[in-house]
């Protein structure tokens, strides 16, 4: 029941933020000179029905408080995201669609990367702390850290694909390419890079996360129970310390998942990688703000449902949140 | 009380010894720390404790004085920047202060530990049954669902209710996590077990009930028992022997009736007379001035010597050799001298003291 | 010096000097801080006068080199698609950088830090309500909102005007991460604010009868300057970066180019490509020395504080 009222909360909270969200997108684009109709009219390539649709549909010849919000809301709920300057007239969503699918392959893979490497990374150096093997890792994830994403991936190109000639230096597929197995081959060869830039990217935060974690189940006494138990270290490692110090890493996954869009955009501009990233780009230079609205929309929404999604299963995994303390 | 794992758990004396020799023995143990900054503390100075088959024996001191360090030597379990400088600690002739020792064969199996702090002493995140069952299944090898029937028995035995044998430590309440961690301690079915404060943060009650708890256990399965506390009530309940420690070392030791009835070194004095008795009405207590030295800035002499009313310049000069006497009685004061063997004519220190007002 | 002399040193300064000059003193005898803080004055002289270090910024006509040479003994860092000279670049970039980074961080703290007070202060409704504003802010992915807003301020402000020496279109960028990241220091501040506000000079100022603006300002200010000065720093390191980044896509100042500006170009003109690495390495090392330099100093004041608080307690 209490679990239930809880889950209520944080459902109510982020359908707030998301209209929070939608509040900020109409008062941005509706209320900004560079309005969407008005940029509309000035783009040749819009139809006279499209403009004349769009005009209607988003009853421009209404006050804007609360009509012209309530249409937008009422729009969007339904799905429609309006219409693309850029992309004459095409929606916005289709626009966005096709274009989803090659960021979310990068992005994914490269987050399960640096979860994995981050996390061995992160024990390992915890477990060492104040020794040798702990201050470089440590300086190697500072150094990650510290970077631009997007100059990661430059360097990458530099060393791996026009110096060594290894990995293609940028694209999906190689132009006029095999299809089948050997196409995906040639995917793979070209997303290597841009996957491993991510993934680098990332590494960094989990690392140090998962560091100070086990430095600090380390001090906790059930560890010093565990040892007088007779427990080899590598059972105390994997069965006592690990339970407790991914706990924390759960969430920090969850929460970045949607924050690493934003990272991979740069990353597609640097390897002209077809995704959001050069979407948002090209969007950007056209002055295409429906596209951008959508966008925008899109990797809010995705960020209070990482959100959610992080809190919702910390409270499934952390017995002292699930179960409540008694008395 | 379950009598099917009792027959398990009843101890095979070792041969050619009787009840009376003892299990564990320390002698003349010296543990020291190496500080940030590169000097060191004698946490332990030279120390002698022994108990035997079926003994409780209480180790009395205040924080500091270096108890929690000693259960640390016994289970190798020092710090990184601790180390034994001297002595030996026998389990049934092995020495496990040499170098070398199967440290990890005796943990556990021979010596466990019930710490204090129970809700910090447990994994929160695992079950407190499985935690029951992991020294079984791992260190006395029985299969998973052998382990987890002898850790349920285990935990009903020591009093835990049916409805939360399946509970994580947080949904314990505090006495009944000291129970479960008291079940973790047995599960190997150790000969010598170590409370450290094992009663310290629960309240009168509670204490009560875990205090008759590890005597059952104790005359149950023939532990040999060390009570470490700095509360001397639970020790004069529970203890055959004491040991009073201050600042490292072990001042006066005896059984309790001799010392608690007759206490001679000044420091022993001072504990019994401290406590408001409020059984026999004692409205009279003792002050004792100071605070325990800096173990890392240790002044020659004797390490009570700053706070003794007894101290004079021999005191604060030369460390007292500790006197063993007749009937066990151990004594390290420099105003006690050896005699005729017998245990001395207690000399009653002089302390302020402060009566407690009417209200 | 021995480590126990050091120990006796630090105490001695501890009690003798105080607030920030102690913390400044303190920090010079970490050795990664001692380091961090070179680079750092390193960064700041650069931003001040650059002209003092590499001449007046190149500039497309007064580039007299050949495009994208490698570094040579009269180009230290080589020469970009124009023929600009990088060192010349890279040193002049530095003011960028340090003008954006401490603007932003300026705003952030303001207004931060302001509602941060305000919301652990009054508490309730108010609290309620700030910190509602502020997860929303806080979830939304900055850079995206960054993205959105410049084109859009730069319409508003236009393009040509000038404050500080500084082009308007790089205040929009300033502007917009100002505004954008002030959630996490507004959250700081309010826990801040909030254990303040149970202390007894707070309660006696109340029942003087101080408005709470002033009590705000008397008593809660000066006992979280610390703090922020900590966070600020931090947000400093990730302003440069998001500076970096929106430059980078082609927001920033083509006239006065940040280091993000310089590595965007090296993007347009293929610099990857045509392995001219030099390119590439030295905008991106300035922001990689001068970030990592921020949060080395950040979070070596913030483990001074923690065990300052440990310490009195």
């Amino acid at each position: 029941m209490r679990a239930r009222r809880w889950l209520l909360g944080r459902l109510g909270g982020a359908i707030a933020t998301i209209l929070m969200v939608l509040l900020l997108n109409f008062v941005l684009f509706r209320l900004m000179p560079g309005s969407p109709d008005r940029a509309l009219a000035r783009n040749p390539r819009v139809s006279a029905e499209a403009m004349q649709a769009a005009r209607v549909r988003w009853g421009l010849d209404k006050p804007i408080f609360p009509d012209q919000l309530i249409a937008y809301v009422g729009a969007t709920i339904k799905g429609d995201f309006g219409y693309s300057v850029k992309y004459g007239g095409r929606e916005v969503t289709s626009v966005i669609g096709e274009k989803i699918g090659p960021t979310l392959l990068i992005v994914g893979l490269g987050e399960l990367i640096a979860l994995a490497a981050g996390i061995a990374l992160g024990t390992w150096t915890g477990w060492r702390r104040g020794r040798f093997g702990d201050r470089v890792g440590t300086l190697g994830a500072l150094i990650l850290y510290s970077m631009p994403y997007f100059w990661l991936g430059m360097l990458l190109i530099t060393l791996f694909a026009t110096t060594l000639g290894w990995l293609p230096t940028s694209g999906i597929s190689t132009p006029g390419g095999p299809g089948g197995i050997e196409g995906a081959i040639d995917l793979l060869r070209h997303a290597a890079l841009p996957i491993a830039t991510i993934a680098l990217g990332l590494i960094g935060q989990y690392a140090i996360l998962l560091r100070s974690s086990v430095a600090e189940s380390l001090r906790e006494g059930y560890v010093l129970t565990a040892r007088a138990k007779g427990l080899r270290d590598e059972r105390i490692l994997r069965g006592h310390i690990l339970p407790n110090a991914l706990l924390p890493t759960v969430t920090l996954a969850a929460l970045n998942a949607g924050f690493v869009i934003g990272g991979a955009l740069t990353v597609e501009i640097v390897f002209s990688w077809p995704g959001l990233g050069l979407l948002t780009q090209e969007a950007l230079q056209s002055r295409d703000y429906p596209v951008l609205q959508g966008i925008f929309l899109l990797l809010s929404v995705s960020v209070v449902m990482a959100n959610l999604l992080a809190d919702l299963l910390y409270s499934r995994l952390d017995p002292r949140v699930r179960h409540g303390a008694a008395r | 009380m379950s009598s099917n794992v009792g027959a398990d758990h009843v101890r095979e004396l070792p041969t050619g010894a009787d009840a009376a020799s003892p299990l564990l023995e320390i002698s003349g143990l010296r543990v020291s720390f190496t500080l940030s900054d590169g000097r060191r503390l004698t946490a332990v100075d030279g120390i002698n404790l022994s108990v035997a088959p079926g003994e409780a024996v209480g180790l009395a001191g205040e924080s500091g004085s270096g108890k929690s360090t000693a259960v640390g030597a016994i289970m190798g379990l020092l710090a990184p920047n601790g180390r034994i400088d001297a002595g030996s600690i026998r389990y049934r002739g092995l020495d496990l202060a040499a170098k070398g020792a199967p440290l990890r064969r005796t943990r556990w199996r021979e010596i466990a530990v019930v710490f204090q702090g129970s809700l910090v002493a447990l994994n929160p995140v695992i079950k407190v049954r499985d935690q029951v069952a992991e020294a079984i299944e791992l260190r006395l090898g029985e299969p998973a669902e052998v382990a987890h029937e002898k850790a349920k028995h285990l935990l009903h035995d020591v009093g835990i209710p049916e409805k939360r044998l399946n509970a994580y430590p947080h949904q314990l309440s505090g006495g009944q996590r000291q129970r479960a961690m008291l079940a973790v301690a047995l599960s190997c079915s150790p000969a010598v077990l170590i409370g450290d404060e094992p009663t310290t943060a629960l309240d009168v009650i509670v204490q009560a009930q875990i205090l008759e708890l590890l005597d059952r256990m104790r005359q149950e399965y023939g532990l040999g028992l060390i009570l470490i506390t700095h509360d001397l009530a639970v020790i004069a309940d529970m203890c055959d022997r004491v040991a009073i420690m201050y600042a490292g070392r072990i001042v006066e030791s005896g059984s309790v009736k001799e010392v608690f009835s007759t206490p001679r070194h000044p420091y022993t004095q001072a504990l019994l007379g401290a406590a408001p008795d409020a059984r026999a009405g004692r409205r009279i207590i003792k002050v004792l001035e100071g605070q325990p030295p800096d173990l890392s800035a240790l002044p020659p002499g004797c390490h009570f010597a700053p706070r003794c009313p007894l101290a004079d310049a021999r005191c604060r000069e030369e460390d007292p050799p500790t006197i063993e006497y007749t009937d066990r009685v151990a004594l390290a004061c420099h105003r006690y001298s050896l005699g005729d063997g017998k245990p001395p004519t207690p000399i009653n220190a002089a302390y302020p003291t402060l009566e407690l007002g009417r209200r | 010096m021995s480590a126990s002399a050091s120990v006796n040193l630090s105490t001695r300064i501890r009690r003798r000097v105080s607030g920030g000059n102690r913390i400044m003193l303190l920090l010079l005898h970490r050795w990664d801080a001692r380091i961090a803080l070179m680079i750092l004055s390193l960064l700041t002289l650069s931003g001040v006068a650059p002209e003092i270090l590499v001449g007046p910024l190149q500039t497309a006509t007064t580039a007299t080199a050949a495009a994208l040479l490698p570094p040579s003994g009269t180009h230290l860092f080589g020469t970009d698609d124009l023929g600009r000279d990088l060192l010349n670049l890279t040193v002049h970039g530095a003011r960028i950088s340090l003008v954006v980074g401490a603007l932003s961080a300026a705003i952030t703290l303001v207004i931060g830090g302001g509602i941060g007070m305000i919301a652990g202060y009054r508490g309730g409704r108010t609290d309620a309500l700030l910190m509602r504003v502020a997860d929303t802010f806080l979830i939304l992915p900055t850079f995206v909102l960054a993205l959105i807003l410049a084109p859009i301020l730069r319409e508003l402000i236009g393009d040509q005007t000038e404050i500080f020496g500084i082009r308007t279109t790089l205040l929009t960028i300033v502007a917009v991460i100002g505004f954008t990241s002030w959630s996490s220091t507004a959250r700081i501040v309010r826990s801040q604010t909030l254990s303040l506000r149970e202390r007894t000079f707070v309660e006696r100022a109340r029942l003087v009868g101080l408005s709470p603006m002033r009590i705000i300002a008397r008593h809660i200010f000066p006992n979280i300057r610390t703090v922020l000065v900590a966070n600020g720093i931090v947000v400093i390191a990730g302003s440069i970066l998001t500076e970096s980044t929106l430059s980078f896509i082609g927001l920033g100042d083509p006239f006065q180019p940040s280091w993000g500006t310089i590595l965007g170009n090296a993007q347009s003109a293929a610099a990857p490509s045509l392995g001219a690495w030099w390119f590439i390495t030295a905008p991106g090392c300035a922001i990689l020395l001068t970030v990592a330099a921020c949060t080395i100093v950040g979070n070596a004041i913030d483990e001074l504080l923690d065990r300052d608080v440990r310490v009195r307690r």
